[in-house]
């Protein structure tokens, strides 16, 4: 049986939330980008191309 | 023009926890499905067979592609962004961020900073500071025209707080403007929290990102002055101080930490609620990002205790504890680290848009240049941002943006990825922006790395099993999310 995994309060419709009309899908967390702060959940490992904090205003990828 | 159909869904399949799941990027949804019915997608999004059998597994895969869109075997078309000049009108009108390096110089000498570390993607630490020429010519150009419900200035070094003069002009532009409510946002390193600079912050209702690394052991060895002292104490003593000199400035305060080898994800965690507390901001705003050293020259780094991993420890233990949080419902109860390190990706899978694959696909995850976000360098050079250094100059603030280095920037990113995305089961989460471009050692603009490419993948592939393994604990796991928004 295939079964969709979600929470079953996901929203159907993405609001105008993120005005990413720019394409800017970085992960990075600037002051004033994205409000929710977003890290990546990337392990150490998997961050090889991490990229500068101290550059990284933010915000940071 | 539809684009060729290679006859494979765009997938990845992987087992976890004994159970067999597959993302689907056509309709970027997460299923779970049989071991037979993972085997047969696993051969069929290889090419090794199609979808034309009767076995009950090929039936299966069908009847969900009928019902529920998935594994649709569709490319889009690659196609670049639309050109920056074909766009020339909406510049400026969009712009919500504008990022000025007012001040090179920095009192400190943080042994993962590109500039300590000279990388050749960027400039070593200097001793220029913005005119104020400069500045008023970049913050008019914001102020006339700037866009975005919460439009605001980012003030950067260097320490930008060695320039209180620049910060106060910067500060009466914006109320003398017709636009006051733009906020001015300090990124700081915290040391010169003094009762002069506390006014300053107060008078002018200055917003602060503050760089705090965690505890003092793990601070002071990475973050010392120019002259190898250390720092935790005095950044701790001038949040202190500012809080008590304006109460409200905790509603403008955030901290940035760097993981750096030595450190520990919850150590830090546990430091940084305690902070909350202390400070009476028990909400208290927490970013956190990994040191990159790579490429680093030893010899510029500390000494570390012998087994000392490369990277900051502490992952694998976050990620149970968020876990096992989330699925008992106690969310609140993490530190604001842990809380803001694993809760960004879901946010933002949890937001993703619901439509399928479209016909067309912008590849990559770079910005439009300068559209909405501008940094301007202390010499009054225009950046897409100041994390790509000095590497793509697209104008300045004597003639304004310079389109054919936008649109020519473009085209090189287009180019650079060479197609490759069509294939990309992360198509539609890929995070790679122009400093993908830049080669760390050498500080050369190329193509992007396959490596690049892999880490994508494999950071969204962690996101993925996160979210499977939150689900498969608790169906409320994600109930934390219920209210929240992105914007």
């Amino acid at each position: 049986m295939i079964k969709i995994v979600e929470p079953d309060h996901r929203p159907e419709i993405q609001a105008a939330v993120t005005d990413w009309s720019c394409n800017c899908n970085c992960l990075c967390s600037c002051a004033a980008g994205d409000s929710v702060v977003n890290k990546p959940t990337r392990s150490p490992s998997s961050d090889p191309t991490a990229l500068p904090t101290i550059l990284g205003k933010r915000g940071r990828a | 023009m539809v684009a060729p159909d290679p006859g494979r869904a765009i997938c990845r399949i992987w087992r976890q926890g004994g159970q067999d799941y597959v993302y689907d990027a056509g309709t970027d949804r997460v299923a779970s499905v049989s071991p037979a019915v993972a085997v047969r997608l696993d051969a069929q999004v290889s090419g090794a067979v199609g979808l034309a059998g009767d076995s009950a597994a090929e039936q299966e895969i069908r009847e969900a592609r009928d019902a529920l869109g998935l594994f649709r075997t569709h490319r889009p078309r690659l196609t670049p962004k639309r050109q920056g000049r074909e766009r020339r009108d909406e510049y400026l009108d969009r712009l919500s961020q504008l990022t000025l390096t007012l001040d090179e110089r920095c009192n400190l000498r943080c042994a993962y900073c590109p500039h300590t570390l000279a990388a050749a993607w960027t400039r070593p630490h200097g001793d220029r500071q913005m005119s104020p020429d400069t500045v008023r010519a970049a913050v008019g150009l914001f102020l006339d025209r700037a866009g975005g419900e919460t439009p605001s200035i980012s003030l950067y070094g260097g320490e930008p707080l060695l320039a209180p003069g620049l910060i106060r002009l910067v500060a009466q532009m914006v109320s003398d403007s017709r636009r006051p409510q733009v906020q001015i946002v300090v990124d700081t390193n915290g040391t010169l929290l003094d009762d002069t600079m506390v006014e300053l912050v107060a008078e002018l209702g200055l917003h602060l990102q503050v760089s705090l690394d965690g505890p003092e052991a793990i601070h002071d060895r990475w973050r010392p002055t120019a002259v190898g002292r250390p720092t935790h104490t005095a950044v701790l003593a001038g949040l202190r101080r500012l809080l008590d000199r304006d109460p409200a400035a905790a509603g403008r305060l955030r901290i940035q930490a760097t993981l750096a080898p030595g450190s520990d994800m919850l150590e830090a965690d546990a430091f940084f609620g305690e902070l909350g507390r202390e400070l009476g901001i028990p909400d208290l705003p927490v970013g956190a990002s990994y040191a990159d050293l790579e490429g680093a020259d030893d010899a510029l780094l500390p000494s570390l205790p012998p087994g000392t991993p490369p990277t900051a420890d502490g992952w694998e233990r976050a990620r149970a504890a968020y876990v096992e949080a989330c699925a008992a419902g106690r969310h609140a109860d993490l530190g604001p680290l842990v809380r803001s390190w694993f809760d960004g990706p879901l946010l933002r899978f949890y937001h993703r848009d619901p439509r399928p694959l479209g016909e067309f696909f912008q590849p990559g995850g770079a910005c439009a240049p300068g559209l909405r976000r501008l940094h301007v360098g202390s010499d009054g050079m225009f950046q897409p941002c100041e994390r790509v250094g000095t590497a793509f100059g697209i104008g300045d603030v004597r003639r304004g943006f310079d389109f054919d280095a936008i649109d020519r920037l473009e085209r090189d990113w287009f180019d650079a990825l060479a197609g490759r995305c069509a294939d990309c089961w992360a198509l539609r989460h890929c995070g790679l922006c122009f400093s993908a471009m830049i080669d760390r050692k050498t500080g050369r603009v190329g193509a992007v790395p396959q490596e690049a490419c892999n880490s994508v993948r494999e950071g969204f592939e962690e996101m993925l099993h996160l979210w499977v393994d939150l689900l498969a604990r608790s169906p409320r796991a994600l109930d934390h999310l219920k209210n929240s928004s992105v914007s």
